[in-house]
């Protein structure tokens, strides 16, 4: 039995794998994990069914004349120090970029920020952090001063209302919806927004069916109503916040009857919302990419900490706001680093002190002082030229990006693409070489999960073929291109070490603190047992602070020729882009096809039935799914699960960005649905 | 319990068995996994005191094979659950040896724990008592009588008072459940059914619950694919194919993610069965599961109630 961390979401559930003969046969709960408690979900029971697939990537691969051939390790880092090398030297270190992956461990994420900043001397390195929490990192960290969850996952037990808002909980993060489950079983209340119908919203207390992409409006109706009722926390205002004066002004403007106007959620229930909320004792916020996803997405996630600093619900069990991240580790790779601005520990590239601090710990002269490209710029900068080579490890967004019509065109025009993975995705088919990586059960690391934990990852098996975990391959494509020196690391171990010297959040940590129950950052020092909840005697930033926020409308709103609002989204037994769950045979077999959830209303428009093939339409593609009727989605809203590659949601997103964060907004673009007429198109 | 130990060390030392599957130390505080332990060193991490809330004897059957020559410590329910699956053909007893543990009453606070009537391991090759006694209650048994250090009685039954007080509790879990009329059960538990999330962590987690080909799987389409929640119909397969034999050892609840009793339903489903067959599981491997041998007669017996 090893025990491990789960490779799915961010609850960061304990599991122990069962090894024989050199091959994972199967996963057992962790009975005293702190997260899961001795429970999985149906992502965690079947971790290891794609561990042994055949079709995981044994040798690296180099494209020649149009397809793969295989290729020595040698021969391919070389190919790749000298193309990099010489698009660098051609074109600046600006022309290359790099993805880095929320997948991969802490150590792999440092190590990849490391190479983009130290060796190729561009801060061009960012990862799918971008694509889900990105409005969160930025709005937390303008509010509380960290833009992280502010409490712990068991924690939410503690609550007496739990106010749910864009979050399919049940379904992406089970072991979290269980504490809700829980707190309520306590007596808490709960409240739940979205415009699906989710699992959580059957045990709601009251359930707000809002319009995608609503959500300031909703939640600035709500610090109206608390306020108009002299429910706010005057003395948690006073000495713990700023920004209250402007906040209150900006709400002069709003009133209920308008906001249930732009929301379709009836005022009564938004008063009712709000009262629950500022009534109870202690009230969390719980989000998902509901409220993040969308060009308002910041805004969103600052009106959540507004709502909170106005009841005094931060710093204390059971309140908080937290934001529940979507991959096992985007919370590290975010800590680590691998984003455009700052360096790890959030340290921003554009302080010259930051720069000093890591230039010294480094040995080198001066790094790249202007923050990079984010994730869709990239590609944007790729299809117009200026970006020529890029390294891709861990991400597939030829199906988790949005408008994958326009993100194939730019990764054509690349010159050069390289991609690190465990199976050859989508991303990979288009590469000019592959190499083979250890998967999650084959190495050795920390994942830090939603909650600031960060928990050991512990190798069961070794990896198949001549694939190799990311790590090393890091180092010996840092070696090939001459920066030996800076990558000499003999364990993933090694590879902390340095990263928490330079990163003080993981300054207390060690391999060894970290085994058993793992430790919440920040863990300033060796002695310190981590932080459970944050912002406790004063915020991150000292006063938080208040935001006057505006609802403004999606980017893209339905009109004639495109009358429905598309939202997509994730279903239980599946992750991501199915790199991994598709080839799990118990997972894929619960979902194992796109499918697009419509209205009675909106399908008996249509004279769509379900399991009737449909053709969806949006300005950017066109996509054919399976339709299922349902009543548990708002009329005018269509969803569909970005999953799958033969019926690619993304094909049809939009990818216009949160003007802060560079969000897309995935959650909203306006789309037509009509049925597939065979007679006309001469058959299936 | 260091005799425990001393007789694993012997087990292993001797080259008896190749391993010994046995609950041990986990790697935080409290925290405990099951573990096959095939050297003498380890078998200090072997813990005995603690609630534990895995199946061993599933373990066997899922991962040892038939063939591997094993020793398995555990609780009552565990060696118990062995002998259901040897009945089912998934552990082969002559190759297990079982050395059982006693419960005390009212030790865990779990609901299954405190309703279980099966305190002492009589059925195990090995019987360890609370008082650090001994008893060897198979010919199986008997072969390790040199490798025992604690002083050897006789097997011993559950004290009377005991299963009373189990009695007590289970009169108390189902009776509230019985007086309800039965659209009011249904709602109960459909409610509950409601917050599942379709893991199938139940039935990874049940002993009893061995097909490789499992019949709530969307493969088999009797339940429909996807689902939070899942049809009912998910949870009542399951109980049809487990009901008669539920040990009621818990397993499936504290796999639960969403706290759904399900321990409560399928014990007490099987008591209801077992007013009309008497079938006790765990205990003969020569008694076989009443579903799969009633007759005609037994099924015209009256009392017998849907949960």
């Amino acid at each position: 039995m090893v025990p491990t961390t789960c490779p799915y979401c961010g609850a960061g559930c304990g599991l122990l794998l069962v090894v024989a003969n050199d091959r994972v046969v199967d996963t057992q709960p962790w009975p005293g994990h702190p997260v899961s408690e001795g429970k999985l979900c149906i992502k965690g029971w079947n971790a290891h069914q794609f561990i042994h697939h055949p079709e995981r990537l044994t040798k690296p691969l180099i494209r020649q004349d149009g397809s793969f051939r295989e290729a020595s390790w040698e021969e391919a880092l070389g190919l790749i120090a000298e193309r990099l090398g010489g698009i660098k030297e051609k074109h600046g270190p600006n022309s290359v970029a790099f993805l880095s992956s929320a997948k991969c461990t802490n150590e792999e994420n440092y190590l990849l920020q490391k190479l983009a900043r130290a060796v190729i001397r561009t801060n061009n390195v960012d990862h799918c952090a971008r694509l889900c929490h990105a409005s969160t990192v930025v709005g937390l960290a303008t509010a509380f001063g960290s833009g992280a969850m502010t409490n712990s996952i068991s924690d939410l037990e503690e609550s007496k209302c739990i106010f749910v808002i864009g979050s399919d909980t049940s379904s992406q993060h089970p072991l979290i919806a269980r504490r809700i489950i829980r707190a309520k079983e306590k007596g808490a209340k709960l409240v739940v927004a979205d415009p699906r119908r989710t699992h959580l919203s059957g045990f709601a207390d009251l359930y707000l069916p809002l319009k995608p992409g609503t959500d300031v409006a909703l939640m600035s109706a709500m610090a109206k109503v608390i306020l108009e009722q002299g429910l706010e926390d005057k003395e948690f205002i006073e000495k713990r916040t700023e920004g209250f004066e402007e906040f209150k002004e900006s709400l002069e403007s709003v009133s209920l009857k308008e906001a249930e106007e732009i929301t379709g959620v009836p005022a009564p229930d938004i008063e009712k919302a709000a009262l629950m909320y500022a009534r109870s004792e202690a009230s969390a916020i719980v989000y998902a990419m509901g409220i993040t996803q969308h060009t308002t997405g910041t805004d969103n996630v600052l009106a959540t900490a507004n709502l909170a600093m106005l009841t005094g619900n931060v710093g204390k069990p059971g309140t908080g706001v937290n934001p529940l991240r979507g991959q096992n580790n985007v919370q590290g790779a975010c800590d680590l680093g691998a984003l455009p601005n700052v360096f790890p520990g959030y340290q921003s590239v554009a302080e010259a002190e930051k720069r000093q601090k890591f230039q010294q710990a480094w040995g080198l002269s001066e790094l790249p002082a202007s923050p990079g490209l984010t994730v869709v710029e990239m590609l944007d900068a790729a299809s117009e030229g200026r970006v020529k080579a890029m390294y891709i490890m861990g991400e597939n967004p030829m199906l988790s990006d949005p408008d994958l019509n326009h993100v194939e065109e730019a990764l054509r025009s690349l010159e050069f693409l390289v991609v690190q993975d465990i199976f050859l995705t989508e991303t990979a088919r288009l590469a000019d070489v592959v190499l083979p990586s250890a998967s999650w059960a084959e190495k050795e690391g920390t994942f830090t999960n939603t909650e600031r934990r960060v928990q050991l990852l512990r190798k069961a098996v070794e990896p198949p073929g001549e694939a190799r975990p990311d790590w090393q391959i890091i180092c010996e494509l840092a070696k090939a291109m001459g920066a030996a020196s800076l990558f000499a690391y003999s364990s993933a171990e090694e590879v902390f070490e340095e990263a928490r010297s330079l990163t003080p959040q993981y300054a207390g940590m060690t391999y060894q603190r970290l085994e058993g129950r793992g430790l919440q950052w920040p863990c300033p020092t060796e002695d310190h047992a981590g932080t459970p909840i944050l912002h406790a005697e004063e915020f991150a930033r000292g006063k938080g602070k208040f935001s006057p926020l505006k609802y403004k409308t999606p980017a893209e709103q339905p009109d004639e020729g495109y009358p429905l609002i598309l939202t997509t989204g994730r279903v239980m037994s599946q992750w991501h882009t199915g790199t991994m769950t598709r080839r799990s045979p118990f997972l894929e077999e619960e979902f194992p096809q796109a499918f697009m959830e419509i209205s009675l209303e909106d399908a008996g428009q249509r004279g769509i039935k379900t399991n009737e093939e449909v053709e969806v339409i949006s300005r950017r593609g066109v996509i054919r799914v399976k339709a299922k009727v349902t009543s548990q989605i708002r009329p005018g809203v269509v969803f569909i699960p970005f999953h799958y590659f033969e019926g690619a949601a993304n094909r049809l997103t939009i990818r216009a960005l949160d003007p802060v964060a560079k969000i897309p907004e995935f959650k909203v673009c306006a789309v037509e649905v009509r049925k597939v007429d065979y007679d006309k198109q001469g058959g299936p | 319990m260091e005799k425990v130990k001393a007789l694993v060390r012997g087990m292993l030392g001797s080259g008896l068995v190749e391993g010994v599957l046995a609950p041990v130390k986990g790697l935080a505080e409290g925290d405990i996994f099951p573990s096959l332990i095939t050297e003498e060193s380890e078998v200090d991490r072997i813990v005995l005191d603690s609630y534990y809330p895995f199946s061993l004897a599933k373990l066997a059957a899922e991962h040892l094979g038939k063939e591997m020559k094993v020793g398995l410590v555990g609780r009552t329910c565990d060696v118990r659950a062995l002998i259901e699956l040897a009945k089912r053909e998934q552990v082969d007893l002559e190759q297990v040896y079982s050395i059982g543990i006693e419960c005390e009453a009212g030790r865990f606070p779990f609901p299954w724990c405190q309703r279980c009537e099966y305190l002492l391991p009589s059925m195990a090759d090995v019987s360890f008592y609370l008082d650090g006694t001994v008893s060897l209650n198979t010919k199986k048994g008997s072969q390790l009588a040199p490798l025992i250090e604690a002083q050897v009685v006789e097997t011993r039954e559950v004290p009377k008072e005991a299963k009373e007080r189990a009695l007590k509790r289970q009169e108390e879990d189902f009776g509230e459940l019985a007086q309800l009329e039965p659209e009011e059960r249904l709602k109960y538990w459909f409610g509950y059914f409601d917050r599942c999330i379709k893991c199938y962590g139940c039935r990874n987690a049940c002993p009893l619950c061995f097909c490789k080909d499992c019949y709530l799987q969307p493969h088999k389409l009797i339940v429909k694919p996807g689902g939070n929640p899942p049809d009912k119909l998910f949870h009542l397969i399951r109980l049809m194919h487990v009901g008669d034999s539920c040990l009621g050892c818990g397993r499936c609840e504290a796999a639960c993610p969403m706290s759904i009793p399900i321990s409560r339903l399928y014990h007490m489903l099987y008591k209801e069965l077992f007013v009309v067959f008497h079938y006790e599981p765990g205990l003969d491997l020569s008694a076989l599961p009443p579903l799969g041998m009633i007759t005609e007669e037994e099924m015209k017996e009256p009392g017998v109630e849907f949960a």
